[in-house]
């Protein structure tokens, strides 16, 4: 599961994404605070730099400047790791979007792989920020294919976004179907229970999904790319028929995604979803990251192979409780 | 500037400052203090041709921008948009009421047909204007168009630290279709800004930044038009004015008292206040 420099991960499909966009639209600006390299933005900064705005370490400067852009017209891509961009300059965004700007934020390094860095730079909230934000399209892409698709579907939004990007590179999805903003996917079909996944808990969620099938257990694995909105259809309509679902996330437990999807299901009850469900919530649970390998991380706050298989027996019991 | 442009700009102000008072009363809240401080320099902008605009036309493309970044004095701004015909003057007793365009701090929605005309910006977080500001200029810039932007901040605003960082950007930048103006009126809600946290030496800072910086007379409309004409007339560097004013200016009880800054006056008050701006409009004080 370590790091492999010659994978594309998410925050190459953005930035090859950004400059195919960059070259049919002449209004694509992007500002970007020091970190033009990190996030991939090396190759639009040659192209095209007279649409690159470096805004130096200066983050609420920068989302101002952004929204200037946007209201002289421009479609502004804001890009910083997440802790710095939507975190630091959350009220200069919120302005933003109070004002029905069109801005595209991108927010790198979030969940806990951002190398050895610790916490300051493992953003784990910004989620649930984001989602909190009213007309927000919310993306998280699971891969370098995934993002590529989804940068290119924000741009054509006229409300504002989010993309939210790892630094660890995963191998891309074995998955031959289209990446539509706003549909999931559903990579494995089965009865049992629902595994919900998004950004790149989905390839631990394929790697579980596999030993789970192999002791002979009927495993549905749903990708939730887009997290807002999200595709009430597709999880209604799997919770219906398996009656137990987990949800996996690199964020804060009790928020992001999974207090999401539980609304959807908490709506519901009664009225599309017609059983009650077992649910085992996965994500960081109350506490702050820290240092260490991806591996190290992932298995200490329980969001490797192994403590999905684990929750999945957790919720197969709940679900055998509920149906006694 | 002759006599008699004098005097028509005396009058506007007194109006305006009349509007302020009747919005304030009507919806019982609103900020005197710095709405009054920067009317005269609002009057200027829109009444002595600094600002290019046509309010029959409030997105022609050809416009100056003029931004509001120190949002709570917008009654100001409402008052000058309307008499400068952008919109009519009756709307102003909508000010801060239920489904009004007047919101109680600027709210402006892009590609909204709701807008308040005239209105270019969202403001109320103080320290942002500026930064929106500084975008406005450099995609003015990237298209090589020559509209210019106006900023208006307070000084308390300049405890900001975004203020710092958008300054650091417009001359880095060399966005010399900027020019930002202080309102310069010593208090902030809580007392005297030497006294809550004290700004230096802001001249000397702002050189430092790189700007060019020119000082006013806040209420001096002769002042006023040389130095707006000044920065507007010389780019090659980006401007900032610093215009010193008198919080609560044009009545006489309201005048450099913090206590003024959200206030809101008493019947009594209100009919004092404005008698005496109407003295005054009649006369050729300024």
């Amino acid at each position: 599961m370590s790091s492999d420099s010659t994978i594309k991960g998410n925050r190459e499909g953005f930035g090859e994404a950004i400059v195919e966009l960059a070259k049919i639209d002449p209004n694509l600006v992007v500002l970007c605070g020091d970190l033009s390299d990190s996030m991939k933005l090396t190759e639009f900064k040659k192209l095209f730099p007279d649409r690159y705005v470096e805004c130096g370490v200066s983050e609420q400067n920068m989302m101002g400047v952004a929204s200037g852009l946007a209201l002289a017209g421009k479609t502004p891509w804001v890009v910083s790791y997440a802790v710095f961009n939507p975190e630091r300059n959350l009220d200069q965004l919120r302005t933003a979007i109070y004002s029905q700007l069109n801005l595209k934020i991108v927010g790198g390094h979030t969940g806990l792989a951002t190398g050895r860095y610790g916490s300051t730079h493992q953003a784990l909230e910004d989620l649930a920020i984001m989602c909190s934000l009213p007309t927000i399209t919310a993306a998280v892409p699971a891969d370098y294919k995934q993002s590529f698709a989804l940068t290119k579907q924000l741009h054509t939004l006229k409300t504002p976004t989010y993309l939210r990007l790892s630094r660890l590179a995963r191998p891309s999805i074995v998955d031959s179907q289209p990446i539509i903003l706003g549909q999931s996917l559903v990579l494995n079909k089965g009865k049992d229970l629902t595994i919900f996944a998004c950004g790149l808990m989905t390839q631990t969620a394929v790697e579980a999904t596999k030993e789970l099938e192999e002791i002979g257990l009927s495993v549905e694995l749903i990708n939730l790319h887009t997290v807002k909105p999200l595709d009430q259809r597709t999880i209604i309509e799997s919770l219906n028929k398996t009656g137990a679902g987990i949800v996996i996330q690199e964020h804060q437990t009790f928020s992001g995604l999974n207090s999401l999807l539980a609304q959807v299901v908490a709506n519901e009850a009664g009225q599309k979803i017609t059983k009650s469900i077992a649910f085992e919530f996965m994500g960081v649970t109350e506490i702050f990251g820290e240092s260490g390998s991806e591996d190290d991380l992932y298995h200490k706050h329980g969001l490797d192979k192994l403590a999905i298989i684990k929750k999945a027996k957790l919720v197969l019991e709940k679900k055998k409780k509920i149906n006694s | 500037m002759p006599a008699n442009i004098n005097q028509q700009l005396n009058k506007i102000a007194c109006k305006v400052r009349q509007d302020i008072l009747r919005m304030t009363v009507l919806s019982g809240s609103g900020h005197i203090a710095g709405s009054f401080s920067i009317t005269d320099v609002l009057v200027t902008l829109y009444f002595s041709k600094i600002l290019r605009f046509d309010p029959k036309r409030p997105n022609w493309d050809k416009r100056d921008y003029f931004l509001l970044s120190n949002g709570h004095t917008c009654p100001a701004l409402y008052a000058v948009l309307a008499r400068s015909g952008f919109f009519d003057v009756a709307e102003l007793d909508t000010y801060a009421q239920l489904g009004s365009r007047l919101q109680g701090h600027p709210h402006f929605a892009f590609g909204s047909k709701d807008n308040l005309p005239g209105l270019e910006n969202t403001s109320g977080s103080l320290g942002q204007g500026i930064s929106q500001a500084a975008g406005i200029a450099w995609a003015m810039k990237m298209d090589g168009k020559n509209n210019q932007v106006f900023c208006m901040m307070s000084d308390g605003e300049q405890q900001e630290g975004q203020v710092w960082e958008a300054y650091t950007f417009i001359n880095y930048h060399h966005l010399d279709n900027f020019i930002g103006i202080i309102d310069c009126n010593n208090i902030q809600i809580s007392g005297p800004i030497k006294k809550v946290m004290p700004l230096r030496d802001l001249k000397l800072k702002l050189m430092s930044f790189g700007f060019r910086v020119l000082e006013a007379d806040a209420h001096d409309f002769a002042d006023l038009e040389k130095k707006l004409t000044h920065a507007k007339e010389n780019k090659s560097q980006a401007t900032i004015i610093l215009a010193s004013s008198l919080a609560g200016k044009g009545v006489s009880f309201m005048e450099n008292d913090s206590k003024w800054h959200s206030h809101i006056p008493s019947e009594n008050e209100y009919s004092q206040a404005i008698k005496e701006l109407q003295i005054k409009e009649k006369s050729d004080v300024k």
